[in-house]
């Protein structure tokens, strides 16, 4: 029973005592609760990126700027269904930071870039949501230090969530443009020849350039034997990409000339398409 | 002594300042930024003054912090290019651009000096606000 009574005793001075804080808190802004609030007055200047086209894949970036300074920055991005995103390699690619460094000095800017593949079936402007995690340093009265932590000397992690528009626009200018156009070669030679294309805006997936009608005494072969080639890069022209693809050009059994050699072009934009383009062979 | 008289005696400490963080800062002087975070100080840095030479710099961000978001590049390595070449034209390297940065952090005079650049807001945005000012995005 006296363990009772002193026992309720003190839970009566802790409550004069909570309460005494309670009462004082707002005046010391020294609350649990109100440590945690996040004053570092983090946030994006940028509610709009630039406009992206379908079937563009594109770095885009957000500007951020804050009243305190804050360190350990993070960025994800979420987008629609069919929208990739991807990050700078240089972060092992699962986040994004600032460009500069990990850190945002207060009343300065920077911004965080990511990757953006935007499928030719997105032709309506569409939001991200972008989640930024930091730690502030300053402290609980929001007060910070030039380095190091403010008053209390404890780190806070905090996030703040915005969502951005991506705008999408139709597409102009070509598919892609045929940039070699003309090959000289020795007479009686078997090499391989490149060819470079430029994607236009937009992504061209399955990117294959072959030979078609050959001029007489022309045999031409594509990289592992297969039936046409590839872009060196890989399957797709990616958009305002240059790549090249190659071809074997066996000249053995042609004379010395002008010849134009044809050539098909087939890729898959919106849909599989195939185009026709040709260049000029100078025999010598 | 006035403000405009110290400038020239600043201007060497500054540039006295951003030479010996040039010689400290390896790993931002030696590893050109390739992209977001690329590049981290090696050192922290001492506080260095603000000066025309600085104040030039932060201009050179200040202006690509204001289109930056409005353009989408091809290859992440066109924010560098991008930077480096406007660099360039006003006679700075990316060194040096990284040394300013890095700077920021326990430089209060340049990060006055930038929100004073700042203060005259980006083409489209309204004079006057500083990115203080701002309304929040989301």
């Amino acid at each position: 029973m006296a363990l009772a009574r002193r026992s309720g005793r003190r839970r009566g001075a802790g409550l004069v005592v909570a309460l005494a804080a309670a009462l004082a808190a707002p005046l010391l802004g020294t609350s649990p609760a109100a440590a945690d609030v996040d004053r570092t007055g983090v946030r994006a200047v940028t509610t709009q990126t630039a406009a992206v086209v379908p079937g563009q894949t594109a770095w885009l970036s957000v500007v951020w700027t804050s009243d305190q300074t804050v360190t350990n920055w993070s960025t994800t991005v979420s987008a629609p269904a069919g929208v990739t995103v991807s990050y700078p390699t240089t972060r092992g690619g699962a986040d994004t930071s600032l460009y500069g460094s990990e850190s945002l000095v207060g009343s300065t800017r920077d911004f965080t870039a990511f990757k953006l593949q935007v499928p030719y079936t997105q032709r309506t402007s569409f939001p991200l949501t972008v989640v930024s995690t930091y730690t502030s340093t300053c402290g609980d009265n929001g007060q910070c230090k030039e380095v190091g932590g403010g008053n209390d000397d404890k780190a806070r992690d905090f996030s703040t969530t915005v969502t951005v528009t991506v705008p999408v626009v139709p597409a102009t200018g070509p598919d892609f443009i045929q940039d070699t156009t003309s090959l000289t070669v020795p007479a009686s030679s078997d090499a391989f020849a490149q060819l470079a294309f430029s994607a236009g805006q937009a992504d061209l997936a399955d990117f294959t350039v072959r030979a078609g009608r050959l001029p007489a005494g022309l045999v031409v072969g594509y990289p592992g034997d297969a039936p046409a080639s590839r872009p060196a890069g890989g399957a797709a022209l990616i958009g305002r990409s240059t790549d090249q693809v190659a071809l074997r050009l066996d000249t053995t059994g042609m004379a010395r000339g002008t010849y134009t050699l044809p050539l098909v072009i087939s890729y898959t934009a919106a849909t599989p398409r195939t185009a026709s383009g040709t260049v000029t062979l100078v025999v010598q | 002594m006035s403000c405009s008289d110290r400038r020239p005696a600043r201007t060497v400490v500054a540039l006295a300042a951003l030479a010996v963080l040039g010689t400290t800062a390896a790993c931002g002087a030696e590893e050109p930024a390739t992209g977001p975070a690329a590049a981290t100080p090696s050192s922290t840095p001492s506080s260095t003054p603000a000066d025309a030479t600085t104040g030039r710099i932060a201009e050179i961000e200040f202006a690509r912090q204001c289109t930056v978001a409005s353009v989408n590049y091809a290859d992440e390595a066109q924010f560098t290019i991008e930077l480096d070449t406007h660099l360039a034209a006003a006679g700075f390297s990316h060194e040096q651009w990284k040394q300013w940065h890095d700077a920021l952090v326990v430089s209060p005079e340049l990060v006055t000096q930038f929100a004073e650049i700042s203060a005259a807001g980006c083409p489209a945005e309204p004079t006057g606000r500083t990115p203080a000012d701002e309304e929040p995005a989301g």
